[in-house]
């Protein structure tokens, strides 16, 4: 999953995206409103994390302008202003949630997860299809009837495809999923992943279409 | 009204006390001047109308005389005595007289009082004398040979004037409690206003200090209450700074401390000893801009409270001391720290406030020039000023935010380093303090910035 880090602060956010990515998001880090407004025009996030009190263009502008452009991307507010009208301000703004700093990476994690089960319409936590099922909480795929704990990458491919499950996605698409600013992309990255993947639960987990992209497959 | 807050040992005072004191003082020192005058008019005009009845009363008298004596010269022997008071030995009241008539060779031909045996005084017209221990008032005239004798002892008409002088003092008597209830009334009234004010006042908490309004408003007090509205108006001013600092230090310190509790989380999910290294690092980092933090809240907490001390400091020692204290940093970061020259240049100041003024501005020197770059420290004397100057070769600030980096919790925007937002502020505080004067110039040759702090020797 790619997500967007908007914070200011150069400790706060080192450390963000060291646990985000250990944590299995692709994480681009941008330190000024214009800079993030800028990547969410080059880019597709999955979530974008925000923080209000970013420099250049402020958090909540950000925020406005990419609601008035009709994206849905969903974002989760970072601030330390906690009154009860900055939330609500916020949240009008088009927020999905808010976070009031300091806070602990565990609410920030089940939040983030929360945020991307509604927005894919889903009560449940586990990503379910046919007889897959992904728990994004523990990392944990099953599949006719083996469970097993995936890598990092190997969360973030079953992630993409589960989530619009039957939906083709292109090689690069998924390597976007992947990858943040500034990561070495391997040629073949996402084939040996998938590979993996395949040895761990069979051939019959995701199919591949030649030329055109992968997909998970019902049984 | 009369109503007091204050401890019971204070001497209470009581406008309405003090006011009716000097009421009832006035109304007795005037009721005593009244009663004086009203006795001494009373007694003139008593003299002159006694007067006028003993000369009116001699003057019948004479014109009786030619009957008397020729019922003297017929044979009538012994004295005509008048059918009242012949054998009084005294002359009672104001209404009645001692006529006394004598002939040419002064023997007594008629006296209406015989025991009383007042002289004749021998000379015509008013005459005021002294017989048996009392002062009388007499008036003859002549007929024919013969003497007419009016005479009257003064007590009566003593008596008299005081009654009528009593007279006047009762009304003004019974105007004591009468000007005594309306005095009252009136001072009830007139310090209606100030009960008006103590409440108003009393509804005044911090949270509410709007300026009081008292309508209508009495001369007397209109002061007290543009005096106590510039009080409620600078008491307000004072609390929202300090309210708007509170909040802004809170929101402030929760930004390092998330870094913190970031770290801390990240420490504790390391998984290698590599990754466990730097998280600690990282921590440690965290924890010491918190520290670094929390320690300029409380420099500017406090230069806001403490006066400072007017001493003689040598600035020339305090630079050396910061040189000294930031040669490590300089050297880890690869910075030419340097001073160009140090003259002695005495101040009168607080030598610690002195001190931390010196080691922001390197401190911020140091943060803000990049590896390689150069932070220069100059001093001089000149005019009965000291200027010290700190120069670096950085990246300078824009002409906009030259203003506002003295602003408390300001950073310039788009710096990697972390900075608590004070260090400049404090700056600030501490030259204003000295009565001195901080600018922003060019810096090393042009490049970057230099902080110039103008002080009084």
């Amino acid at each position: 999953m790619r997500l967007l880090l908007v914070e200011d602060d150069q400790m706060i956010g080192e450390s963000l995206q060291q646990a985000l990515k250990a944590d299995g998001y692709a994480v681009d880090w941008a330190q000024r409103g214009d800079d993030a407004l800028q990547a969410l025009e080059t880019k597709v996030y999955d979530i974008v994390l925000l923080d209000l009190g970013v420099p250049g263009v402020p958090g909540l502008d950000v925020l406005r302008r990419l609601r008035q452009e009709k994206d849905a991307v969903p974002v989760l507010i970072m601030t330390a202003k906690d009154a009860v009208g900055d939330r609500v301000t916020g949240l009008d703004a088009g927020a999905d949630d808010y976070l009031v700093k300091p806070f602990r990476l565990e609410e920030l994690e089940a939040r983030m997860r929360a945020i991307l089960r509604r927005h894919a319409g889903r009560s449940d936590p586990l990503m379910v299809y046919g007889d897959v099922s992904l728990n994004p909480l523990t990392k944990e795929l099953s599949c006719d009837g083996k469970t097993d704990v995936l890598s990092l990458r190997e969360y973030a491919i079953m992630h993409a495809l589960l989530e619009r499950p039957g939906v083709l996605l292109s090689r690069s698409q998924l390597e976007e999923r992947l990858y943040g600013w500034n990561e070495e992309v391997g040629s073949n990255a996402v084939e040996v992943h998938i590979h993996q993947l395949r040895k761990k639960f069979g051939r019959d987990l995701i199919r591949n279409i030649r030329g055109m992209g992968y997909t998970v497959q019902k049984s | 009204m009369t109503t007091t807050r204050d401890n019971s040992e204070a001497p209470v005072l009581s406008i309405r006390k003090e006011l009716q004191k000097s009421l009832m003082f006035a109304l007795l020192v005037g009721s005593i001047l009244l009663l004086l005058t009203a006795a001494y008019s009373a007694l003139d005009e008593i003299d002159e109308l006694f007067d006028s009845q003993l000369r009116q009363t001699a003057q019948v008298i004479q014109q009786q005389e030619d009957a008397l004596h020729i019922a003297h010269i017929s044979g009538v022997s012994g004295t005509v005595s008048p059918p009242t008071a012949q054998k009084s030995r005294r002359v009672k009241g104001e209404k009645e007289f001692l006529i006394q008539i004598w002939d040419g060779d002064g023997s007594l031909l008629y006296s209406s009082h015989p025991a009383v045996p007042f002289p004749d005084l021998k000379e015509k017209g008013f005459k005021t004398a002294e017989f048996e221990g009392q002062r009388w008032r007499s008036f003859s005239v002549r007929a024919d040979d013969d003497i007419v004798q009016v005479s009257q002892p003064f007590r009566g008409r003593a008596q008299l004037a005081g009654e009528i002088a009593l007279n006047i003092l009762l009304p003004v008597l019974l105007l004591f409690p009468i000007l005594g209830i309306f005095s009252w009334y009136a001072v009830r009234r007139g310090l209606r206003p100030l009960v008006t004010l103590s409440d108003a006042i009393g509804q005044r908490t911090p949270k509410s200090l709007a300026p009081i309004e008292v309508t209508p408003v009495p001369v007397e007090v209109k002061p007290l209450v543009t005096a106590l509205n510039g009080l409620l108006e600078r008491l307000d001013v004072a609390l929202k700074t300090q309210r708007q600092f509170t909040g802004d230090a809170a929101h402030e310190l929760r930004t390092p401390l998330t870094a913190i509790q970031l770290q801390l989380q990240l420490l504790d999910r390391a998984q290698t000893a590599d990754a466990r290294t730097i998280a600690m690092r990282r921590l440690g980092e965290g924890i010491r801009r918190c520290i670094d933090l929390v320690q300029k809240l409380l420099t500017s907490t406090c230069l806001g409270v403490e006066s400072p001390a007017r001493l003689p400091c040598d600035l020339a020692v305090l630079v050396s001391r910061a040189l000294e204290h930031f040669a490590p940093q300089a050297i880890e970061k690869n910075i030419s720290l340097q001073a160009e020259r140090l003259p002695e240049a005495v101040v009168q100041g607080d030598a610690t406030n002195l001190q931390v003024l010196i080691d922001n501005l390197v401190d911020n020197a140091l943060r803000y020039t990049q590896a390689g770059g150069c932070v220069a420290l100059s001093l001089a004397a000149e005019g009965g000023r000291v200027i010290l100057t700190v120069a670096d070769d950085g990246p300078g600030i824009a002409p906009a935010e030259q203003e506002r980096v003295f602003d408390r919790f300001y950073r310039v925007m788009g710096t990697e380093e972390i900075g608590s937002g004070l260090g400049l502020a404090i700056v600030r505080d501490i030259t204003r303090q000295h009565g001195g004067e901080v600018t922003i110039a060019k810096g090393i040759g042009g490049k970057g910035v230099s902080f110039v702090v103008t002080l009084r020797a």
